[in-house]
């Protein structure tokens, strides 16, 4: 493992203050009642160790993204064709994403395998994702609605994060955990021995306090099951309002809507959010859905996070534990609940189905 | 307050001639509570009825129509489903409606805005203090006043417009602790300028994740917003500040005269964006112009669905 | 101050078919002097008129929106014009919750035959809107979509 550094709390600002000259420095800061990442501002007190409202996911695949822009010629050639210009929009730009939670940085490694892979590279999300860097704090308060550890993750979970701070007495253990995490790092005190005994401390403490997690490794292997068994769905989505709350804050949602707008003879075409939840999602230009009611949409959501994501990518759930689409439900409802009911209805149907097999 | 025991009673009663009985169980922690849909006896045990009882659970009617389902509704709620009534969004024979006089809830928002809510280890109440009590050994001690949503403050109906079965006694309208929604009185001070720039702050934290929308008891298009049409092409799917404050004014329009203020969009948000005011706004305008007051009388005819040939209060100007 | 003197500035006419559009048409025939600054589009009646049509006008970079339909008795619908006070009334004493001037937003009745009230009123109207100035926008240029700077180069002004 490389040297860990040490960042004293005082020097917080000026190091960003620093990085802000060469990069943009985004950190969440307070507005209202929520915690949200803007850009960095000197002068604007940060909110560290708080779980933000929105996921750090939109430094790597923004709300809103503009693909390409084009122009028609105003005028047809002698042939009567109208010349089209395409010129695509790639993002140009670094960012340092400081103050990320852990549950946070690792939604990111579950769009990798999405839009990078062997067959397809999206060059919009390859190049953001290779200029951003993050910087994830340990988390030491897991809250109500918090469930890491069920998915995979823990508190101080690396995966995704460049850089780990870990908090002690007097500022931040900070550890690399890639070459840009490293380099970025590299100006920061190192750390003694002692510095790094309080992190691990730290980090044991927290860990500790985590009751123990159900066992979900074969949500992938049953829960498809009870597809069909729609009094089920209906039942754990009944007081859903089917909202896109859950997934757009969700930071391992990845759905897209493609658009053209144009006004007059230029246009551009965007790349937006779109969500499983919302009816429109599925609705076929004929008018027909596949997916008419808010249980068909949920069990998508479920059976997505659950069982098709992980059957496809090495098994990991679509789902950090992050506890953002239980804490920002209008509802209350309960993903934990979902899963543990489905998974526990899906059982039972394999064990049945083992008996009439034997 | 009513005793649960006499709202499981209710609720009882009611259950075998229905699909289900919305009302309300506790969350997953103890300030928080989340819709119940009961359907036995084993979801009954599960109901609750306390301060933290504050989503107005109209919003699921439009969704079975044409199923007979049962509801407990506050005073407030209660005029979400008159307006749904009146307009013929639901039929009276489908709904069996429990009515509970209410003294006020609290809101997570106006709590949240004093101290995190996210280690909870349960929470007290007697009287008007509460208690919440954290897994990190901290005691908050509330009156629930203090957090309580600014419809309660101002609360003119207490007990329930409209109900089949009345839980217990109706109680007395207490002396709204502000005439007008303190929030309210402080934006309308503001200058044309200084509220341009405020909704531009407020709107620019906005996701588009309609939780607003999809909350509103009276949102009846559900699955056909125009917000989301591409002909008529009222919005595009950009996430900047004007397609988000152009949403919220979709959302007024269709409600001037027809909003019921029960503040469900704003709870709702998970951004903590003060949308109702729009709502409570709009409610002004209506109010003074053709003094109405949506869901309170059922048989009215909504304001914007007729005219008078000589307008009482619209002045003919002269050009 | 007239509106004929300065930079134009942007207001759009939401005008009834069956009166204030034949008015306006009137007023060109017997060229009448006016203000340049409005687009007009055409309506079946003022009752097709919704409120989000001038919010969207407003929102879009217009800096005063004017309707204009037959007298009230006088709708070739008997009463789309009824509806369309109260609606647009609603709107008028809703604008400055947003923050916009309520002076930015204007309907008024002008008859097929008021060739010369409806120069009063488009000439009142642009010069108003010239006193309050442009609007305040919510997206200053460089944050506009390309799209709308690039149509800035293509189309001349």
């Amino acid at each position: 493992m490389s040297q860990a550094r040490f960042l004293p709390y005082d020097a917080v600002t000026d190091w960003l203050r620093k990085i802000a000259e060469t990069m943009r420095v985004t950190a969440p800061v307070r507005e209202g009642n929520s915690v949200v990442f803007r850009d960095f501002d000197p002068e604007e007190p940060l909110v560290l160790g708080h779980q933000s409202a929105a996921s750090p996911k939109s430094v790597v695949f923004p709300q809103l993204e503009y693909l390409f822009r084009y122009k028609t010629d105003r005028t047809a050639d002698e042939n009567g064709v109208r010349q089209i210009t395409l010129e695509p929009i790639y993002p140009d730009e670094d960012v340092f994403v400081f103050g990320a939670n852990p549950c946070g940085a690792r939604g990111l490694t579950t769009l990798d395998p999405v839009f990078i892979n062997d067959e397809y590279v999206d060059p919009y999300y390859k190049a953001r994702r290779e200029r951003s860097i993050i910087a994830s704090i340990v988390c030491t308060l897991p809250g109500d609605a918090c469930f890491c550890h069920w998915v995979g993750g823990n508190p101080n979970d690396p995966v995704g994060s460049d850089l780990v701070l870990t908090p002690i007495e007097g500022g931040y253990l900070v550890r690399a955990h890639s070459e840009k995490g490293e380099k970025l790092a590299a100006g920061l005190d190192k750390a003694d021995a002692r510095e790094e005994q309080a992190a691990q401390q730290v980090e044991d403490a927290v860990l500790a306090t985590l009751d123990p997690p159900p066992d979900l490794t074969d949500c992938p292997d049953v829960m498809e099951n009870v597809f069909d068994d729609m009094e089920l769905w209906e039942q754990v989505s009944d007081k859903c309002i089917y909202c896109g709350a859950c997934t757009y804050y969700c930071p391992t949602c990845y759905c897209f809507n493609i658009t053209d707008e144009a006004s007059g003879i230029a246009g551009e075409r965007i790349r937006s959010w779109d969500s499983c939840m919302f009816p429109t999602y599925t609705r076929e230009a004929s008018g027909h859905n596949p997916r008419p009611t808010k249980a068909h949409r949920f069990r998508n959501r479920i059976l997505h996070k659950f069982s098709y994501y992980p059957k496809l990518y090495n098994r990991v759930f679509s789902c950090t534990g992050c506890g953002r689409c239980i804490r920002m439900c209008p509802t209350t409802v309960d993903i934990r609940d979902a899963v543990l009911r489905v998974k526990e209805a899906a059982t039972k149907d394999e064990s049945a189905k083992e008996v009439s097999d034997g | 307050m009513a005793e649960l025991n006499e709202l499981r009673e209710a609720v009882a009663k009611v259950l075998p001639d229905v699909k289900h009985v919305i009302g309300w169980q506790r969350g997953y922690h103890a300030v928080r509570s989340s819709p119940l849909f009961i359907r036995n006896q084993e979801d009954l045990d599960k109901l609750i009825w306390d301060r933290t009882c504050y989503q107005n659970l109209a919003s699921y009617l439009t969704s079975t129509r044409g199923e007979r389902v049962g509801i407990i509704v506050k005073g407030c709620d209660s005029r979400s489903v008159n307006q749904l009534l009146q307009e013929q969004l639901i039929n009276r024979e489908d709904v069996v409606v429990i009515g509970v006089p209410c003294t006020g809830v609290i809101s997570l928002d106006k709590i949240r805005a004093k101290f995190p809510i996210n280690r909870v280890k349960d929470m007290q109440v007697e009287g008007d203090e509460l208690t919440i009590a954290t897994r990190d050994g901290e005691e908050h001690k509330l009156n629930r006043w203090d957090v309580a949503p600014d419809k309660c403050l101002a609360c003119k109906y207490p007990n329930p417009l409209i109900f089949d079965t009345h839980v217990g006694e109706p109680i007395e309208t207490w002396e709204p602790k502000q005439g007008l929604y303190a929030r309210d009185e402080e934006f309308d001070q503001k200058s044309l300028d200084e509220r341009f720039e405020f909704w531009r702050r407020e709107m620019s934290r906005c996701i588009r994740c309609y939780a607003c929308r999809n909350a509103c008891p009276m949102c009846v298009c559900r699955d056909h917003c125009i917000a989301e049409s591409r002909q008529p092409h009222y919005q595009s799917q950009e996430a900047d500040v004007r397609e988000k404050f152009f949403f919220q004014l979709i959302h007024a329009m269709h409600l001037a005269g027809r909003c019921t203020e029960c503040g469900e969009c704003e709870r709702a948000c998970p951004m903590d964006i003060p949308v109702l005011l729009f709502k409570t706004r709009m409610g002004k305008v209506v109010k003074d112009l053709f003094d109405y007051e949506a869901g309170v009388d059922q048989t009215a005819v909504p304001p914007l669905l007729t005219f008078q040939a000589e307008e009482s209060n619209i002045e003919e100007k002269e050009w | 101050m007239s509106g004929m003197d300065v930079k134009e500035l942007r207001i759009i006419g939401f005008l009834c078919n069956w009166c204030s559009y034949g008015g306006a048409d009137s007023a060109g025939v017997a060229r009448y002097k006016q203000p340049t600054d409005m687009r007009i589009i055409r309506l079946p009646c003022t009752g097709r008129m919704d409120p989000l049509f001038v919010l969207k006008a407003l929102l879009g970079g217009a800096d005063g929106v004017l309707v204009s339909g037959c007298h009230p008795f006088d709708c070739h619908y008997t009463s789309g014009n009824f509806y369309a006070r109260r609606r647009l009334q609603v709107l008028k004493s809703y604008l400055p919750v947003l923050g916009i001037h309520e002076d930015r937003f204007e309907y008024t009745w002008v008859s097929a035959s008021e060739a010369a009230k409806w120069q009063s009123v488009v000439t009142a109207f642009t010069d108003r809107i010239h006193e309050l100035g442009p609007a305040p926008r919510l997206l200053e240029l460089e944050d506009m979509p390309l799209r709308f700077k690039e149509g800035m180069d293509i189309w001349p002004s």
